[in-house]
């Protein structure tokens, strides 16, 4: 899954920890997931949407869907 | 203010080091106190009692599970994978070492090497498991 979470938070002039306290998360998870080596839950998802108050699919999508 | 982990994980993590600091001691005080018992008082000791006394150093073990349990609980998800993963692997690891030394102390006649030792084993494995996962997700 890809995700515009770096881009995102660059906008915001946010710091990955900066994000990870709106979050209630590590550094490490909002790392991780930027680095798309761990797609987070449809709950954090739904978080991260409501952080950015951006739609989920904006933030997320389907790496099948975009290879299509 | 901006950390490695919110603060409801750093709470957590403060509670899990003082459950694990008391469980430490407590094990430390009833293996002595055990052992002292057994060795001192074995004979005029009634089997039952010996049994009894064998098995205390199980209730410190538990208060560790517990302390962990609870400290799992508060994790962030990407963490509890993290460990999830870890215990994956260690249960696979400890697991299948035991099933093969059984066989090569069986038919082999290697050693024998007490029960004692795979919990010690299950602990070893899951910190080196868990710096590799976590490195994996670096």
């Amino acid at each position: 899954m890809r995700n515009r979470l770096k881009i995102l938070r660059a906008e915001q002039n946010w710091s990955q920890a900066d994000l990870a306290d709106r979050l209630e998360v590590s550094r490490q998870s909002v790392n991780a997931i930027e680095t798309g080596k761990y797609d987070p839950s449809l709950p954090l998802a739904f978080k991260i949407a409501r952080v950015f108050a951006q739609p989920i699919e904006q933030i997320f999508s389907d790496d099948e869907a975009v290879a299509e | 203010m901006s950390c490695e982990v919110p603060e409801n994980m750093r709470q957590a993590k403060r509670r899990y080091v003082r459950d694990m600091a008391i469980a430490g001691v407590v094990y430390l005080a009833v293996v002595y106190g055990a052992v002292t018992l057994i060795r001192h008082a074995q004979l005029d000791l009634p089997y039952w009692a010996v049994i009894v006394i064998a098995l205390t150093p199980v209730a410190p073990a538990l208060m560790m599970l517990r302390g962990y349990l609870i400290y799992f609980r508060a994790m962030d998800e990407f963490n509890r994978r993290i460990q999830s993963e870890a215990w994956l692997i260690t249960a696979g690891v400890v697991g299948l070492s035991c099933f093969t030394y059984s066989f090569l102390e069986e038919w082999a006649h290697l050693p024998r090497i007490g029960l004692i030792w795979v919990f010690p084993a299950l602990i070893l494995v899951w910190g080196s498991a868990t710096v590799l996962v976590r490195r994996r997700y670096q």
